[in-house]
């Protein structure tokens, strides 16, 4: 089996700290430079460190691998699964923005457990316990009126 | 000091605040037993209901629940062999073969009782050190505190196991984000981009939630779990004779009690590493070494004790000098400063009731705590069985709910999901999320005292002193693995030559 391999994070840090370094040498003021430029310089170097000391592993592991089950930099099945969850992690946030939160959570509730494979009952049972419960502990509870979305009138 | 002890102990038996401990020593103890939520997690979660509450009740609320979330941990441990809290996982290695043998009840008598104690003597330790190191404190400046703060920082990349340079990579991300928006000082807009929702800043509510609540179920889910936990072993007999164990033992319950104390007061040690020291040295002082690991009630004493005790020690430095022992207490250091209160010396002073009131609140909680598991543990351990299929929606639900109501921003969402996926990104190769946490909430802070000691002090400001010396601490502290393994290297070479 394949195991992951940390090079993308590796690769994300390095542009982090390189873009902190140079983004924090436009501030104005050295008072708001200061903190910035050493944190991105400190990402940048040690990130830089990662790199390389994780190519020169990933270089001696190819040469020593036979049998095609070298270091995977990811994992594609679980990329998919991923994916399939961003996707509705995403769909959850949009509904939330559009239609507000009480129509979002019944409808995510319901139709993320019934993708799940359970029953229609378990499924209706667990949207109105949410429901029940957010607008419980939010509204009276807490006395917080949660986003409307955008059609109903976004507070 | 007598009458800030009454005050405390006033403000803590006000009806409101016991019914609100109870609740959250209930919630507590369900998420010490549910594995991939940890306490952190549930802080996170919890966040947003302190805004607008007062600073006891809010502080009683999350104080409370963290100091129970590691009693519980170790039932399922026991009964499932699998750790509620990753730092419960110790006590899986005599408990298990214990609940095995049928002494699943004396198992859990002993691991309750031991954690109920290991939550309250410390407490007692904490309130006796608070007038000893009240003198330190107010000796402590602005270079003295950024030497600390640092020190706080980059003593939790030793948490990163085996790669401290991603340790340290992760908290100056943190310390990066906490930068985010208008500079107080100077007025400058940094990594804001022109977003008008960047201006203010990145709130630690979305961030903790994402990098917390969402990229764990992200894993879970990833990962392919459809139960956390599949089987249960719920033979409950023989209570009470854990409980005399604890007794029979008390001398390793003793050790490991101040053992984890002292870990908890280290910023960035976690409990993984005060429950294994602890059961490595009830391994060594025991008559039967050969026991352990075949259901040993000693190897369930010792870490137990040790996984509750370390959390008046961190939370009294939290308080103290305003610097988080772990991604928990730094959790914490942001549900300080929503409900107005600055931790650090200046609290130990101004706010001394509230103190003594918190840690009084962790031996109270322990108190209830283990009242409820031992009534109780067979069916708690039940609650590890949830599946994801309703775990995931649920956490996401609430983690949304809870980003808009205390933040009142749709932005916020996007955040979270960014977060989110930085923090399974990170979680998979290496990086440490409880670092940046702790990076983050330390940030402002830095800055100030930085900022301060160089207008004071000039550049050099570290190279007073007391900051020379806690620097150079921390440095040998992090090179310390590397500096063994070069001298074992360096004897090796040396035999062979």
């Amino acid at each position: 089996m394949k195991t992951p391999n940390s090079l993308i994070a590796d690769v994300f840090f390095l542009l982090l700290g390189l873009f902190g370094i140079i983004s924090s040498l436009t501030f104005r003021f050295w008072e708001s430079m200061v903190l910035p430029l050493a944190a991105s310089t400190v990402i940048f170097v040690l990130a830089l460190a990662e790199v390389v000391k994780n190519l020169r592993r990933r270089r001696s592991v190819a040469a020593a691998d036979t049998d095609g089950t070298s270091e995977a930099l990811v994992d594609r099945t679980e990329l998919k699964k991923l994916a399939v969850l961003f996707t509705w992690t995403v769909g959850f946030f949009l509904a939330t923005y559009v239609f507000g939160y009480y129509i979002a959570i019944p409808l995510f509730a319901f139709a993320y457990v019934k993708w799940t494979g359970k029953g229609w009952l378990a499924a209706l049972i667990f949207a109105v316990v949410s429901l029940a419960f957010v607008y419980g502990v939010f509204e009276l509870g807490l006395k917080t009126p949660l986003f409307k979305g955008i059609i109903f009138g976004a507070r | 000091m007598l009458e800030a002890y009454g005050t405390a102990i006033a403000t803590l038996f006000q009806p409101i605040n016991l019914l609100i401990m109870l609740v959250a020593v209930c919630v507590g103890l369900i998420v010490g037993i549910i594995p991939g939520i940890g306490g952190g997690t549930m802080v996170a979660l919890l966040l947003p209901f302190v805004f607008g509450r007062s600073a006891d009740t809010a502080l009683i609320l999350l104080v409370s629940l963290h100091a129970v979330v590691f009693t519980s941990g170790g039932i399922t441990s026991i009964l499932l062999n699998m750790p509620g809290e990753s730092s419960s996982a110790a006590t899986m290695l005599d408990g298990f073969p214990m609940a095995q043998k049928g002494e699943a009840g004396r198992a859990i008598g002993a691991a309750v009782t031991s954690s109920m104690f290991g939550g309250i003597v410390p407490v007692i330790f904490a309130l006796a050190m608070i007038p000893l190191i009240m003198p330190m404190l107010l000796a402590f400046g602005q270079p003295e505190m950024a030497a600390l703060v640092l020190a706080g920082i980059l003593f939790m990349s030793i948490l990163t196991r085996g790669a401290v340079g991603k340790g340290i990579i992760s908290g100056m991300v943190g310390l990066l984000i906490s930068v985010i928006g208008y500079h107080a000082v100077t007025g400058v807009q940094r990594f804001s981009f022109g977003i008008p929702p960047l201006h203010d800043g990145i709130s630690i509510i979305p961030l903790a939630l994402g990098l917390f609540g969402i990229s764990e179920m992200f894993d879970l889910v990833v990962t392919g779990q459809t139960k956390i936990a599949q089987t249960l072993n719920s033979k409950y007999t023989g209570v009470w004779e854990g409980v005399k164990d604890v007794w029979r033992h008390k001398w390793l319950w003793l050790r490991s009690t101040i053992i984890g104390y002292i870990v908890g007061i280290i910023p960035g040690i976690g409990g993984q590493v005060a429950t294994w020291v602890c059961y490595g040295q009830a391994k060594q002082t025991s008559k039967h070494p050969e026991k352990f690991g075949t259901g040993a009630v000693e190897g369930v004493i010792a870490p137990e004790a040790a996984d509750n005790a370390k959390e008046a020690g961190s939370l009294l430095t939290t308080m103290a000098f305003g610097i988080p022992g772990g991604a928990v207490m730094a959790l914490m250091l942001s549900a300080f400063a929503m409900v107005g209160v600055t931790p650090g010396p200046k609290m130990m002073v101004d706010n001394l009731p509230l103190a003594l009131t918190l840690l009084l609140g962790i031996a109270l909680a322990n108190i209830i705590g283990a009242v409820i598991c031992l009534l109780s543990a067979p069916s708690m351990a039940r609650l590890a069985t949830v599946r994801m299929e309703y775990l995931f929606p649920a956490i996401l639900i609430v983690s949304l709910a809870g980003i808009y109501a205390a933040t009142l921003s749709p932005f916020n969402f996007a955040v979270a999901l960014a977060f989110g996926l930085l923090g399974l990104a990170m979680k998979r190769y290496g990086y440490s999320r409880p670092a940046l946490i702790l990076g983050f909430a330390l940030g402002a802070l830095f800055e100030n005292y930085t900022l301060l000691s160089i207008k004071l002090y000039g550049p050099f400001f570290l190279f007073r002193p007391i900051p020379l010396a806690i620097l150079a601490i921390t440095l040998l502290v992090l090179a310390y693995p590397y500096l063994t393994r070069a001298i074992a290297r360096f004897k090796q070479r040396r035999a062979a030559s």
